[in-house]
């Protein structure tokens, strides 16, 4: 296994697991202190952040597994 | 006055009878900027993944070099990417409440800051708004500045969505606590006098 190989397979796992700590850091918060949202509060009236947790944690994943895909085809 | 015990219901510090009348974010445009880099970098790193692997570049150049291309775009895009998520986590803990009591400005972030800005309602002398220029007029965000006591400190809410309903809410807010304030005293002043005359 390569340098390349070791600081990428690192990146990934300090991504994935720095995504996982925000989200618990986040909903710990949002846990304890709850309020009533409305179309008035809500991100362009309509996006709650719940989709935007889930849309985070969606995206580390599908980065990670696109971005090892272009490594592996670059190392062929 | 509310009889219901709402310590840190909504927000840590929330007294035992306060109760939040209405809240809000700061407007989206202080996100937007976060967004539309985050839609750049990612065009940009489409860009350079299909460079990087498309046959002619691939034949003329080292796959080393293509590598270690592809590994400082992978870096950047991922501290890129985080940083984007994390700013927009950190919009939606910021908030500025109302309550029957005061007015607190919750300057919450994901892992370093908490702090908490309150001015109470009595304390108040004067609240302002002002939502000046074209894109403040289209996008209906602008600022509320209030006046704090004796001191004449003024505070300043940027970036509030729909200013004038908040600016009424705050002064409507005021007048309710006042009036209440007042009854209150009232109350106790009247109950003196009766003990005074048993």
């Amino acid at each position: 296994m390569t340098t390349l190989w070791i600081i990428f397979i690192f990146l990934h796992v300090v991504s994935l697991l720095f995504a996982i700590f925000a989200l618990w850091r986040l909903y710990e918060y949002i846990k304890r202190y709850r309020f009533d949202e409305s179309k008035y509060t809500m991100l362009f009236g309509f996006v709650h952040l719940h989709w935007i947790a889930a849309a985070y944690l969606v995206y580390a994943v599908i980065w990670t597994v696109a971005s090892t895909i272009l490594f592996i085809t670059l190392n062929q | 006055m509310n009889t219901v015990d709402n310590t840190n219901r909504n927000f840590k510090g929330q007294q035992p009878q306060e109760v939040v009348l209405c809240f809000c974010r700061k407007h989206w445009i202080v996100i937007f900027y976060y967004m539309l880099s985050f839609i750049v970098t990612t065009a940009l790193i489409i860009f350079i993944f299909s460079i990087t692997t498309a046959p002619g570049v691939r034949a003329s150049t080292s796959p080393r070099v293509l590598q270690v291309v592809a590994l400082f775009s992978i870096i950047f895009y991922t501290w890129h990417f985080h940083y984007v998520f994390v700013k927009i986590f950190n919009y939606f803990l910021r908030t500025l409440i109302i309550t029957n009591m005061r007015v607190v400005d919750l300057d919450k972030t994901l892992f370093f800051r908490h702090n908490l800005d309150s001015t109470d309602l009595h304390e108040m002398k004067d609240v302002t708004m002002s939502q000046e220029g074209i894109l403040k007029t289209i996008l209906n965000y602008g600022e509320i500045t209030v006046i704090r006591g004796n001191e004449l400190v003024l505070k300043t809410h940027y970036c509030i969505p729909n200013p004038n309903y908040h600016f009424r809410k705050i002064n409507q807010a005021k007048r309710e606590y006042l009036l209440w304030r007042t009854r209150q005293k009232g109350g106790l002043r009247e109950e003196a006098l009766g003990q005074q005359q048993e």
